[in-house]
C-alpha cells in the first residue's frame, strides 16, 4: 500500500507543475494580449511597384497559367536587404512605362486571342466588328476590379469603354478594341503600383486608417504574393476587414490556401537575394558539372526546401539550418554527385548523415552564389550569412585594399584559410575579415560550385571556425550555431515585418518587433504562425499621415 | 564458335599492359572516386579509330582513295558512254554489266581505280590478338601490335576520316538522341587505379544529355537504362583496372550505332573489348574487336544507301569491298579465308550515374529526349 507521504509527494509535484504551467500560460497570454495594446509606430501610406512574381501571379490568377508573362523586370535597388522595399521606393521612368505597356499588350493579345477569348468574356458581343458598349463595359468592369484590386469608378469605366469603342471603330474589330484597353489597364498606375488609400478612422476621430481594399491588397500580397481573390474583395466590400472577427476569418482562410507557398517563395527569394542567380556563372573548365540550368535549379531547390520545411511540415525555422531534407533535380545531382532518376523533377531527397550536407548553408544555391566564378570565398560566404540571414551589414572594403599578399602566385598557400591568414595580417583588413571569414571558413568543405571536398590543393581542409562566440568544427556544427544564434530568428522577424508593411523598420518599431519575436518563439518558430501574428498585429495596417499631407489628397485616389 | 576465351588468353600479360599504359597515358589524373564501388560512363563521342595527319601524306602517300565518280569516269571515259549508261540505268552507281548497283553488288565489276589503302605504320586501336604481326600498326605512343585492318581499308577515304561525313554523322547522332547513347557501368571497384576484378556492364541509356557552352557533355548526370528497346545492347564483361585504365575481357556484342536520319545500323562486333583510360570526370579510349565483313558491308551500303555513300561520303563500292576481303584478318571459313576484319571505335565518355530503376514504369516509358520539364509542380 502506498504511503500517504508518497501520495502527497506526487500530489505536491503535480501541483507544482500545474502552477508552473499556469504561470507560463498566463505569462504567454498576458504577453500576447497586453503587448498588443502597446502603441505602435505607423508609417505613411505606401506606393509600391508591382514585382515580377506579383505581376505573374496576378495574370495566372486572372487568366490562367498558359498566358506567357515577362520573366524579368528591370532591376530594382535593394533597400534594407529587400527588393520589395526597393519597389516601394522607386521612380517610374518613361522607359518603364513603355515596357509595362508592351507587357500589357502581350498579355492582352493572348487573353483576347480567338482561341481563348470566349473563356474570359462575360458576354458575347452583338457582332465581332461592330462596337458593343454593353459587352465591353461588362468585361472592363469585371477584369478591372481584379486588376485594380478595387471596383472601378463610374468615371473609369466610362473612359475605358469609350476608348474601347474608339479603338474598335479604328481597328474595325471589337476584340482588338478591347485588347487595346486591356493593355492600357495593365500599364495603368492603378495596376502597376500597389498603393495605399486611407480614410478617416471612424473609431478614432482625427486619425486615419487604410481603406478596406488597401487592407485586402496588403494582406493578399503578404500572405499570397498575389492580388486579392474574389472572396477577399467581397470581404473588403462588406467592411469585414475592419473588424477583428472578419479579419480573422479572412486570414484563417488565406493561411489555409496553397497560395501561402507563393508568399514564402516570394519572401525568401527576396531575402536570400535570388535575383543574383540571374547573373551567376561558373567557369566550366573548373566546374564542368555546373552546366546551364544549375543556377535555376539551385534556386528552385532552396525554395522547395524552404517551402516544404516551413509550410508543409510546419517545422521550426531554426531547423532550416540543420535539416538534411531537400529536393533534388538531375542537374543538381551532378553537383552533389548523387544518382537520381532523371525522369522526375525535384524529388524529395534526404542527404546521408556522412554527406556533410545539413541545412540551408550547404545547399548548392547558397554556396555557389556566395563564391567566385572559379573558387570558393570564405569572405563572401561569411558576408552572405551576416547580411542576408543575420541582418548584420558588413562594411565595404577600403578602396585601397592591397590584395598582393592574397593573390601572390609565389605564395605557398594551398588552402583558403592559409591565404586569408596572410591577408588578415594587414590590420586594415583584419577588422572586417574577422566578421566574415570565421563563418565562411566553416563552409570550405564546398568548392566554388558547392561540390563537397575534403582537401584543397592536396591539403586537408580545416573547416572549423566560430560564429558570435560559438565555436564549430565543420559545416554541420556551423548549421547548429546558426540555429542557436538569436540573431537568426530576430533577422527573419524584422525582414518579414518590413516586407509586410512595405517600408524599412525604424527605431520606433522596436516594441512591435520585440513583441513579434516573443510570439515567434512562443509559437515554436513556425513561420506561418509568425505571418499570422504579423497580419493580426495592429501595426500591420497602421498608417499615419505627415502633417503636410492633405488627407483628401491621399484619399482622392478613389 | 566461342572464341572469347581464346582471344583473351592470347592477350598480353598484365605486366606488359602496365608498362605500355604507363607509357601511353602518363601520370594518373585525379580520377573521381567511385560511388558505392560504381563508376558510370555515358558516351559523348564515337568514331572509327582513324589515325590521320593534317595533309594525309604520312598514312596515304599515294593520295586519298578514288571516289565513285572517279571510277565511273574511269569506267566510262567518254561523255557519250556515261550519258548512255545514265540513260539506260538512271544513276551512276548502277554501273554493273547489267546495270547493277555496285554498292549492293560490289563483285560484279572491279573498279578501274584500285583502293588506296593506308600505308602508314601508325594506327589507333587495341592489340586484339596479343601478337605483333607484320600487318599490325604501332600506336602514336609506341605500343606495337595494334590490330585495325579496317583502318587500313577506310583510312584514306576522306568521308571516313575524322571531320568527314561519317564522323559528322556520328557526332550528331550521339548527341541528338539516346539511340547511340552507350552507357557503361564499372562495378565492384575497390581501387579506381588498380583493381584486377571488376564487373563491366554495357547498356544503352534512356535519358537526355546536357551540353555545356564549351560544347562538352556535363559530367555526373544520371541516366536510366533503356530496358525497353535496348535489351540487345546489354552485355556483361569481366574487367580489370590497371593504372587507371579499364581492360575488359572479349565478348561478342552489339554496338548501338545509328546512321544519318536516325537509321538503325547496329554493328555486331566479335571479341569486343574496351580499353578506356579513366580521366578526371570521364574516360577515353577504344572499343576494339572484329567485324564480320559481310555484315559490315551491309550496314554501310544497304542501310545508308547508294546515294549517301556515293555522293555524300564519296567512296567507291567495289574497290572498298575488295579491300575488306583482302585485309580481313580473323575468323577463317572452311576454306581458310578470313571472314572478319579487325577494327576499333575511338570513344569518349563523361562520368554518369547509372540509375537501376526498380520502377516498372521506367522500364516501359518512352525515352526522354531532353532534360527540360516542369520545374515546379506546385505552381
Amino acid at each position: 500500500m502506498p504511503s500517504s507521504k508518497g501520495k502527497s509527494g506526487i500530489s505536491g509535484k503535480l501541483t507544482a507543475i500545474a502552477v508552473v504551467v499556469a504561470a507560463v500560460v498566463a505569462g504567454a497570454v498576458s504577453l500576447f494580449y497586453l503587448d498588443r495594446e502597446a502603441p505602435v509606430h505607423a508609417g505613411p501610406p505606401t506606393v509600391k511597384l508591382i514585382s515580377q512574381p506579383q505581376y505573374a501571379n496576378t495574370i495566372v490568377a486572372l487568366f490562367g497559367e498558359d498566358i506567357e508573362v515577362p520573366r524579368q523586370f528591370p532591376p530594382i535597388n535593394r533597400t534594407e536587404g529587400l527588393l520589395s522595399l526597393g519597389n516601394a521606393n522607386t521612380a517610374i521612368t518613361p522607359v518603364l512605362v513603355e515596357r509595362f505597356y508592351r507587357y500589357g499588350q502581350s498579355v492582352a493579345n493572348q487573353v483576347l486571342a480567338p482561341a481563348r477569348r470566349d473563356y474570359f468574356m462575360p458576354c458575347v458581343p452583338a457582332d465581332g466588328v461592330v462596337v458593343d458598349a454593353v459587352c465591353a463595359k461588362a468585361f472592363i468592369s469585371s477584369i478591372g476590379r481584379h486588376l485594380y484590386r478595387r471596383p472601378l469608378t463610374e468615371a473609369e469605366v466610362t473612359a475605358y469603354v469609350a476608348a474601347a469603342d474608339q479603338a474598335a471603330k479604328n481597328l474595325e474589330n471589337f476584340y482588338e478594341g478591347l485588347s487595346y484597353v486591356l493593355a492600357a489597364m495593365l500599364a495603368a498606375p492603378e495596376f502597376v503600383f500597389i498603393w495605399d488609400s486611407v480614410e478617416a478612422d471612424p473609431e478614432k476621430p482625427g486619425e486615419y486608417r487604410l481603406d478596406a481594399y488597401s487592407k485586402a491588397s496588403r494582406l493578399s500580397f503578404f500572405l499570397w504574393n498575389s492580388p486579392p481573390d474574389e472572396l477577399l474583395l467581397q470581404a473588403a466590400e462588406r467592411g469585414d476587414l475592419h473588424t477583428s472577427e472578419g479579419l480573422n476569418e479572412s486570414v484563417e482562410r488565406m493561411l489555409g490556401s496553397p497560395k501561402i507557398d507563393l508568399s514564402i517563395r516570394g519572401f525568401f527569394a527576396d531575402m536570400l537575394h535570388f535575383d543574383e542567380f540571374e547573373n551567376l556563372a561558373k567557369d566550366m573548365v573548373i566546374y564542368p558539372s555546373y552546366g546551364p540550368g544549375v543556377s535555376r535549379d539551385a534556386a528552385e531547390q532552396m525554395l522547395q526546401m524552404i517551402t516544404s520545411h516551413l509550410v508543409d511540415r510546419r517545422a521550426d525555422y531554426r531547423e532550416l539550418f540543420t535539416t538534411r531534407m531537400t529536393y533534388m533535380s538531375n542537374a543538381l545531382a551532378a553537383i552533389y554527385r548523387i544518382p537520381i532518376n532523371p525522369s522526375r523533377e525535384f524529388v524529395p531527397y534526404e542527404f546521408a548523415e556522412d554527406s556533410g550536407r545539413t541545412g540551408l548553408l550547404t545547399q548548392v544555391g547558397f554556396l555557389s552564389m556566395h563564391s567566385h566564378p572559379g573558387r570558393s570565398s570564405p569572405t563572401i560566404r561569411g558576408e552572405g550569412v551576416r547580411e542576408t540571414l543575420l541582418c548584420q551589414p558588413v562594411p565595404l572594403p577600403p578602396p585601397n585594399v592591397d590584395f598582393s599578399n592574397f593573390e601572390d602566385p609565389a605564395g605557398d598557400f594551398k588552402t583558403a584559410r592559409q591565404r586569408l591568414v596572410r591577408h588578415s595580417s594587414d590590420p586594415a583588413c583584419a577588422n572586417c575579415h574577422m566578421i566574415t571569414d570565421p563563418i565562411g571558413l566553416g563552409l570550405e568543405n564546398f568548392d566554388g560550385a558547392g561540390q563537397f571536398r575534403l582537401t584543397e590543393n592536396g591539403a586537408v581542409i580545416d573547416a572549423s571556425g566560430e560564429l558570435d562566440g560559438i565555436a564549430f568544427s565543420d559545416p554541420a556544427s556551423l548549421g547548429e550555431a546558426m540555429r542557436d544564434n538569436p540573431a537568426t530568428t530576430a533577422c527573419l522577424v524584422e525582414r518579414l515585418f518590413a516586407y509586410g508593411i512595405n517600408r524599412p523598420t525604424e527605431i520606433e518599431d522596436t516594441v512591435v518587433i520585440e513583441r513579434l519575436e516573443k510570439q515567434f518563439s512562443y509559437a515554436g518558430y513556425r513561420v506561418p504562425d509568425l505571418m499570422k501574428t504579423i497580419v493580426l498585429d495592429k501595426a500591420f495596417f497602421a498608417v499615419s499621415l505627415e502633417a503636410e499631407t492633405a488627407p483628401d489628397e491621399v484619399a482622392s485616389v478613389h | 564458335m566461342n572464341t572469347c576465351p581464346r582471344v583473351f588468353r592470347k592477350g598480353p600479360p598484365v605486366l606488359v599492359l602496365l608498362a605500355a599504359q604507363s607509357l601511353s597515358f602518363g601520370a594518373w589524373a585525379d580520377i573521381a572516386e567511385p560511388v558505392e564501388g560504381r563508376i558510370g560512363l555515358v558516351l559523348g563521342y564515337l568514331n572509327h579509330a582513324i589515325y590521320q595527319t593534317e595533309d594525309g601524306k604520312e598514312e596515304c602517300p599515294d593520295g586519298f582513295h578514288f571516289t565513285q565518280n572517279d571510277n565511273f569516269e574511269a569506267q566510262f571515259p567518254t561523255e557519250a558512254e556515261r550519258e548512255s549508261v545514265l540513260r539506260k540505268y538512271v544513276y551512276y552507281t548502277n554501273r554493273g554489266p547489267n546495270g547493277e548497283n555496285v554498292f549492293f553488288h560490289p563483285t560484279v565489276i572491279e573498279d578501274p581505280l584500285p583502293l588506296r589503302d593506308v600505308k602508314g605504320a601508325i594506327g589507333l586501336g587495341i592489340n586484339l590478338d596479343g601478337r605483333v604481326d607484320d600487318n599490325d600498326f604501332s600506336s602514336p605512343d609506341g605500343e606495337n601490335g595494334i590490330d585495325n585492318e579496317l583502318y587500313r581499308v577506310i583510312g584514306c577515304i576522306p568521308g571516313w576520316r575524322n571531320g568527314g561525313t561519317i564522323d559528322g554523322s556520328f557526332r550528331t547522332e550521339v548527341r541528338a538522341s539516346h539511340k547511340m547513347r552507350m552507357l557503361i557501368e564499372i562495378s565492384d571497384v575497390d581501387d579506381v587505379h588498380n583493381d584486377l576484378d571488376v564487373t563491366v556492364m554495357m547498356y544503352r541509356a534512356l535519358d537526355g544529355i546536357e551540353v555545356g557552352p564549351d560544347n562538352n557533355l556535363i559530367p555526373f548526370r544520371s541516366q536510366r537504362i533503356d530496358y525497353r528497346e535496348g535489351q540487345r545492347y546489354i552485355h556483361k564483361m569481366r574487367g580489370k583496372l590497371v593504372d587507371g585504365t579499364l581492360y575488359t575481357e572479349p565478348v561478342d556484342i552489339t554496338v548501338p550505332v545509328y546512321g544519318p536520319f536516325n537509321i538503325l545500323q547496329d554493328f555486331s562486333m566479335r571479341d569486343a573489348r574496351f580499353q578506356l583510360k579513366l580521366t578526371g570526370d570521364g574516360a577515353e579510349g577504344y572499343l576494339g574487336g572484329y567485324y564480320d565483313v559481310e555484315r559490315w558491308w551491309l550496314n554501310f551500303t544497304k542501310i545508308w544507301g547508294a546515294h549517301f555513300n556515293a555522293d555524300v561520303t564519296g567512296w567507291s563500292g567495289p574497290a572498298t569491298y575488295s579491300g575488306l576481303k583482302r585485309f580481313a584478318d580473323e575468323y577463317p571459313d572452311e576454306n581458310g579465308v578470313n571472314t572478319a576484319i579487325s577494327g576499333a571505335y575511338r570513344l569518349e565518355f563523361v562520368r554518369s550515374f547509372v540509375v537501376h530503376s526498380e520502377d516498372e514504369s521506367d522500364r516501359t516509358k518512352p525515352a526522354l529526349m531532353t532534360d527540360r520539364g516542369a520545374r515546379n509542380a506546385k505552381q
